[in-house]
């Protein structure tokens, strides 16, 4: 506090100095106060007389309405503090032309009221925890809430009236800053009633907690909603708000937090009044009688866990509020009932309702049965001691080699004939009946579901077929010419080739080898193939000079290689240099498939044993590719037919040599 | 609530007649780095006891890595693995547990659980001179 004072009077006189020497030299308000805003040293000691007054009147206000802050307030307000700082650095990013004096102001007044808010809520909920709670308390509690609430009010208002008049500007943040904080103050207002309420009462109040999620839950949806509608607006006029990503993350990991407070609660507490059983008089006898919250005495209205410890109702439903296991051994009271409930309904569906009606009663009988049944985790749902006796006609029907929907209908017939039914009430029938109505139904999806698949698979294999057929003409095809590559490296292949010449028509001819094609190749150039043969004439005229440079063709050649496969040509040549073939043998009228065919077809006239040892050496190079083994065997046929379309082309070869391949 | 515990090394009872503040004290545990001292405690218990769990602050300072300067405890069942089963008695059975083992891998001061994990000597080194120096 010393040093504090001794800073205080420091500024105060050399304020007092500064301004007392400007007024002695100008005599005049105006003039004085215009050359007081004029130097900057003296602007300098007005700021740092600024500053000090803040921090005074902040100090006072502090010592007014909270007296000495407790350690962990210090902690929280610091470490709160850092953020602000950090979020407020990011936001003169965006809003730096507007970084002046006026905006410092208003930025360090927004913290101190912010830390103003920080406090009370502290505050408030220490309030909790605090059992001596003095008058003097809820007057700063209430006095201190009102004085902010008010502050933010204004300027709300004012910001409002800025947006309005001038357009948006950094007042918007201000704005939605003392929005947020208006919202925080409604919290502390409303836990603060709350407690209020509480300590007024003699008993704790035990619904406090549920109300105070409630309201947590309504605050939190309301800063929730004002801080995405912020960043809307924000994001559609100026840039994206990151100075609030931070907070918008907290707010809304808390707001779901307290929505699943709320419900696990509600379930808790629902499940301690529907599923869990009221603690006998025997149970209540051989259990230790203190309930072990309250420490009193158990004699009634004492509910039994899952787990088997006893409490009092109230006591329960109190702990439930807040957390939801057992007290004594920390079960998980919702996961358990949950699969207690999948237990009891697939009892029902398995055994019918009298293993229902069993559970039941061993749970009022001191409980042995059913606890040991509760206990066991979902896929054991069968330690529950008598089965029902399985009808003669089925004996290899066991409960655990079978899914549930398989061994339904046996069941259901069997058991539902039984005069089982009759120890029921009319509520449980009424809910048996509507559980096998939403069995059936379900097996009825199921069994549907099951035919779409198939249906389903069959289009698929006979899609796989058809393209199976199709890929392995296009696989014969490629390996035919990846074959003849290898015996001469400067041949155009046929239909492989057609993207690379359309893409590079002066690289070639390259130095291709079958291990350079990716197999999927001749499915993709498959459908390419016939736009590219219209394509081919013009594109090509180059390469085909190139080709023909040995110049020993004729017209007529020619005018059918323009029709035709212009890419065998280099073989062509190399056959005809041999005599092996001639005009009429060329391939011009068969589909493209054939084309590979001709061309290797070509010297296979004259000498069927070479033409066979080509295919041979084709047919093994084609099982050793990995993929294209696996499918070698329903390609076969296609093979054969290719070679017929081939042989039917004009080479004898392959004709004399594809009956062959079909036997 | 409950009776103090009466076991020497662990007491606690209530400070004049305000039945929500205690205060309590632990002795350290034996073969511990804290043998020989004495650990004054301050408990504070909420209205809503025993739903909520009591206030724990250590009097007495202590080089602990999960005690901070304040006298803040970290430990889980005094937070949220608190359930109204436990008691006075097990809280400050649970506290010398905590003297005997430390728990480095969630501390609530880094530096001494750094030491701990990196130069055990000292820190035992340490933690022996506090005790001798402030719990005596």
């Amino acid at each position: 506090m010393k040093p504090m004072v001794l800073v205080t009077l420091a500024t105060s006189a050399l304020t007092a100095l500064v301004v007392g020497n400007a007024y002695s030299q100008k005599r005049q308000f105006y003039t004085t106060l215009v050359y007081l805003l004029n130097s900057n040293r003296t602007l300098g000691v007005l700021y740092v007389q600024a500053a000090v007054m803040l921090w005074v009147t902040t100090t006072v206000v502090k010592n007014l309405f909270f007296g000495t802050l407790r350690a962990a307030e210090v902690e929280h307000l610091v470490e709160k503090s850092w953020y602000m700082v950090l979020e407020t650095f990011i936001l003169l990013a965006g809003f730096h032309e507007d970084m002046q004096v006026g905006f410092v102001t208003t930025i360090t007044f927004l913290f101190v009221i912010k830390a103003f808010h920080w406090l009370i809520e502290e505050r408030i909920n220490y309030m909790e925890r605090s059992p001596l709670i003095a008058w003097t308390f809820h007057l700063r509690a209430v006095s201190i809430l009102f004085l902010l609430a008010a502050i933010d009010l204004l300027y709300i208002r004012y910001s409002w009236a800025s947006l309005r008049t001038k357009g948006a500007s950094v007042q918007i943040v201000f704005g939605l800053e003392y929005t947020i904080m208006l919202l925080v103050g409604l919290n502390t207002f409303l836990h603060y009633v709350l407690h209020s309420i509480d300590l007024r009462s003699e008993d704790p109040w035990e619904n406090k907690t549920i109300y105070m999620r409630y309201v947590d839950i309504g605050v939190g949806f309301m800063k929730l909603c004002l801080y995405m509608s912020y960043m809307l607006f924000m994001m559609w006029i100026l840039f994206i708000p990151l100075h609030i990503a931070r907070r918008i993350f907290i707010t809304a990991k808390h707001f779901q937090k307290s929505v699943n407070d709320v419900l696990s609660s509600h379930q808790a507490i629902r499940n301690l009044n529907t599923l869990y059983p009221d603690a006998t008089e025997e149970e209540l006898r051989a259990a230790n009688t203190v309930c072990i919250i309250c420490r009193e005495d158990m004699l009634q209205r004492c509910k039994r866990l899952p787990c088997k410890h006893i409490f009092h109702t109230s006591c329960l439903r109190s702990w439930f509020q807040r957390q939801q296991n057992c007290p004594t051994c920390r079960m998980d009271v919702l996961s358990h009932s949950a699969s207690l409930r999948r237990n009891r309904r697939l009892q029902q569906q398995q055994h019918g309702p009298p293993q229902d009606n069993t559970a039941q009663g061993g749970a009022n009988n001191g409980g042995e049965g059913r606890s040991e049944g509760t206990m066991s985790p979902p896929a054991h749902p069968h330690t529950t001691p008598p089965p029902p006796p399985f009808p003669p006609g089925f004996p290899a029907f066991t409960p655990f080699s079978m899914p549930p929907f398989m061994m339904q209908p046996p069941f259901g017939g069997g058991m539902g004939g039984g005069g089982s039914l009759a120890g029921l009430t009319d509520d449980q029938l009424r809910s048996l009946e509507g559980l096998e109505r939403a069995n059936v139904e379900a097996r009825i999806a199921v069994l549907r579901n099951i035919q779409r698949l198939l249906d389903s698979a069959v289009t698929q294999m006979v899609q796989y077929s058809t393209v199976m057929t199709n890929m392995g003409n296009a696989v014969l095809v490629c390996h035919s010419v990846s074959s003849e590559l290898q015996q001469d490296q400067d041949f155009l292949g046929t239909p492989i080739l057609l993207p690379l010449l359309f893409l590079t028509p002066d690289l070639l001819p390259l130095p291709l080898h079958s291990s350079h094609l990716p197999l999927p190749l001749p499915l993709l150039i498959q459908p390419l193939r016939q736009p590219l043969r219209l394509l081919r004439g013009p594109l090509l005229k180059g390469q085909r000079e190139y080709s023909f440079t040995a110049g020993q063709l004729d017209p007529q050649k020619s005018r059918e290689r323009e029709e035709g496969e212009e890419e065998e040509e280099e073989e062509r040549e190399e056959g005809e240099r041999r005599g092996l073939f001639t005009v009429g043998e060329t391939n011009s009228s068969s589909a493209s498939i054939a084309g590979g065919e001709g061309g290797s077809g070509g010297p296979g006239e004259g000498s069927p044993a070479a033409v066979d040892e080509l295919r041979q050496r084709r047919l093994q190079r084609f099982h050793s590719l990995p993929a294209v083994s696996q499918v070698a065997a329903a390609t076969e046929d296609s093979m054969s037919s290719a070679s017929k379309t081939d042989g039917h082309g004009g080479t004898n070869g392959s004709s004399t040599q594809s009956p062959e391949k079909e036997q | 609530m409950e009776p103090s515990t009466s076991a020497s090394v662990r007491r606690a009872s209530p400070v004049g007649d305000n039945l929500f503040e205690w205060a309590g004290s632990i002795m350290g545990p034996a073969d511990s780095v804290y043998e020989g001292g004495k650990f004054l405690l301050e408990m504070k218990f909420p209205p809503d006891y025993p739903f909520k769990p009591p206030q724990i602050l250590f009097k007495t300072r202590i080089y602990h890595c999960n005690i901070n300067s304040q006298g803040m405890v970290c430990l889980d069942i005094l937070q949220d693995q608190w359930t109204p089963a436990l008691n006075v008695g097990k809280v400050l059975l649970s506290l010398t547990c905590l003297l005997q083992s430390c728990n480095p891998n969630d501390p609530l001061v880094g530096s001494i659980a750094a030491q701990y994990l990196n130069d055990k000597e000292k820190h035992d080194h340490t933690a022996r001179l506090w005790t001798k120096r402030y719990a005596r």
